[in-house]
């Protein structure tokens, strides 16, 4: 099964039209708005360290039932041979920006599950997270889900997470912190 | 607002840790304490999924995570074994007083290091004659007209010393300045002088590396001065502030690993036609090893916490590593005591969690300099 279908089962995300790499389409701000605000919002704030809409528990959902319960598209789509990155939302950054760490955040995980796989250690494997821009510019993550499963938190930690908090992430403005929503997967043939 | 919660990143850490320990330390940790030999590829393995180095800054390509992020790891690897961890967390001693001292070009440089190769750090303050009183430290720095030091002293007991690509040496330019005197170094294993002694045949935690390191002339240019003479003491003292909570954790790490021990055994091992658990002897012993673990990891969670807040907290600093390890001691007699006489050979665990829980009382501070640094705090 193609890595960009399994991401969309996994997560209960469907009718997704996803874009090639390097043939990003603009990103349809209404579609993805509502729930990307929704989690970007409820994220940043600091009373709801860990919230993660129910619908979307990879945890606490089979992928069939999510699939019935929540269909979504994606803003933009970073397929590599190894797995897929989907953005789910962004927030004070621009669609340009936010797409761009997408890719980058691809070509780590690219690059770490090739590692991971030479070490016999690469499982199949997914999350949905959102990084914030943190105090000294890095990428922080404030809310997480990893599928679960043998090695998979290890995975997520060394090929998503530790290259997400050493990416500079855009500055800070007035207007608020910049914020990015993804759901990655991983391993899958 | 107090929350005592775990973020989704602190649980999967901790799971990959005691994954880590389980699949990877528990297996050869009686081999190696046997032989009394670190195992690098475990260090390679455990630098390959970032669970070594976890506080060097992600800006510098490393983890970036906080030290109660710091203190969960470090207690799940001592689960497995607290000599091969305590060579792991070795690496986070030697790297804190750059952060807090290191230049720019510093920074880049040795944490560059760190997180390019799987390489490790020494960081040596202790002497012959100087363990808990680094004042009283004499290897001798001797400034040089055009800013470098010429270092002149010996070193003990310093873990990774066989290992380290690079040390952290304190040492002074006067010995009668006490703490005045002191400067801090960045020593390349390969400087001309340097040389490393004998593996120490230690009673405990003997797979961690532990040496002497000789310096005769060793010269160290300006670039690699981390803390002129004078600024010295007070990175040792900020440093070990910040690493004591790990003390703590590595502490109940091995307390953890005494009560499963036990638990296990217990329900087991019959006497008087039941088993030893339904005795309420051998239960009050499992219910205080089970006592200490809770109060040592909140204090060391309390610990990390300020740490990570920015908040400095030595008082707490200092107890949950004094408390932290006389309970590892106590749990791990106690845990001998449940096996009798089973507990008293090495075919059985605890025998070597016994020998281990003790230099806890000993190491970054022992157990009476700790009061001492505890009732200063109270008495102002």
């Amino acid at each position: 099964m193609p890595p960009a279908r399994q991401l969309r089962l996994l997560f209960g995300i469907s009718g997704a039209r996803p874009v090639q790499p390097g043939r990003a389409r603009r990103p349809r701000v209404v579609a993805w708005a509502a729930p990307a605000v929704w989690l970007l919002t409820l994220s940043c704030g600091a009373a709801s360290r860990d919230f993660v809409p129910v619908t979307r528990d990879v945890r606490s959902k089979g992928a069939a039932a999510s699939v019935a319960v929540d269909r979504r598209d994606y803003v933009y789509i970073a397929r590599r041979p190894h797995g897929v990155v989907g953005l789910v939302g962004a927030h004070f950054m621009t669609a340009e920006a936010a797409a761009r760490s997408v890719d980058r955040i691809a070509d780590e995980l690219e690059t770490c599950a090739r590692r991971v796989e030479q070490r016999r250690e690469l499982a199949p494997g997914a999350i949905q997270l959102v990084a914030i821009t943190g105090s000294r510019g890095m990428g922080e993550i404030t809310d997480m889900k990893i599928a679960p499963g043998g090695p998979v938190a290890a995975n997520a930690l060394e090929c998503i997470v530790a290259p997400l908090r050493a990416s500079p992430f855009p500055a800070a403005t007035s207007a608020g912190i910049p914020a990015l929503a993804i759901e990655a997967t991983w391993g899958r043939e | 607002m107090i929350d005592f919660e775990l973020t989704e990143e602190q649980k999967a850490l901790i799971d990959t840790a005691r994954r880590f320990a389980k699949e990877r330390i528990i297996p050869i940790a009686a081999e190696c304490d046997r032989k009394s030999e670190f195992p690098r590829d475990v260090f390679k393995a455990a630098w390959e999924i970032g669970l070594a180095n976890p506080t060097l800054p992600a800006e510098y390509g490393g983890p970036g995570l906080g030290d109660l992020d710091s203190a969960l790891i470090t207690e799940e690897l001592s689960y497995g074994c607290s000599g091969i961890d305590t060579s792991i967390t070795a690496n986070t001693l030697g790297l804190t007083p750059i952060k807090l001292a290191g230049s720019e070009a510093q920074k880049k440089k040795y944490f560059g290091w760190l997180t390019s190769e799987p390489i490790q750090v020494s960081y040596a303050t202790t002497e012959p004659g100087a363990g808990s009183d680094v004042a009283g430290l004499q290897c001798r720095a001797v400034k040089q007209s055009d800013g470098s030091y010429v270092l002149t002293g010996t070193k003990a007991w310093i873990t990774n010393a066989t290992l380290a690509s690079f040390f952290i040496i304190f040492a002074t330019e006067n010995p009668e300045l006490r703490h005045k005197g002191i400067g801090a170094f960045i020593v390349h294993r390969d400087a001309a002088g340097l040389t490393v002694g004998k593996h120490e045949d230690k009673l405990g935690q003997r797979a961690s590396d532990t040496a002497q390191v000789m310096l005769d002339g060793v010269h160290v240019p300006a670039a690699q001065v981390l803390a002129p003479p004078g600024h010295g003491f007070k990175v040792a003292m900020e440093t070990f502030n910040q690493t004591r909570p790990d003390i703590g954790a590595i502490a109940v790490g091995v307390m953890r690993r005494c009560l499963d021990e036990s638990v296990a055994y217990a329900k087991e091992r019959k006497t008087f036609g039941t088993a030893i658990a339904n005795h309420q002897l051998v239960q009050a012993m499992l219910a205080e090893m089970a006592i200490r673990i809770h109060a040592t990891r909140l204090l060391v969670h309390k610990a990390a916490w300020s740490l990570d807040k920015g908040i400095r907290d030595p008082l707490t600093s200092s107890i949950a590593k004094a408390y932290g390890a006389d309970a590892a001691m106590q749990s791990a007699l106690d845990a001998v005591q449940i096996f009798g006489g089973n507990g008293y050979v090495k075919e059985y665990p605890v025998e070597k969690l016994m020998r281990d829980a003790k230099i806890l009382q000993i190491y970054e501070g022992t157990a009476q300099v700790q009061r001492l640094v505890i009732a200063k705090q109270i008495l102002g």
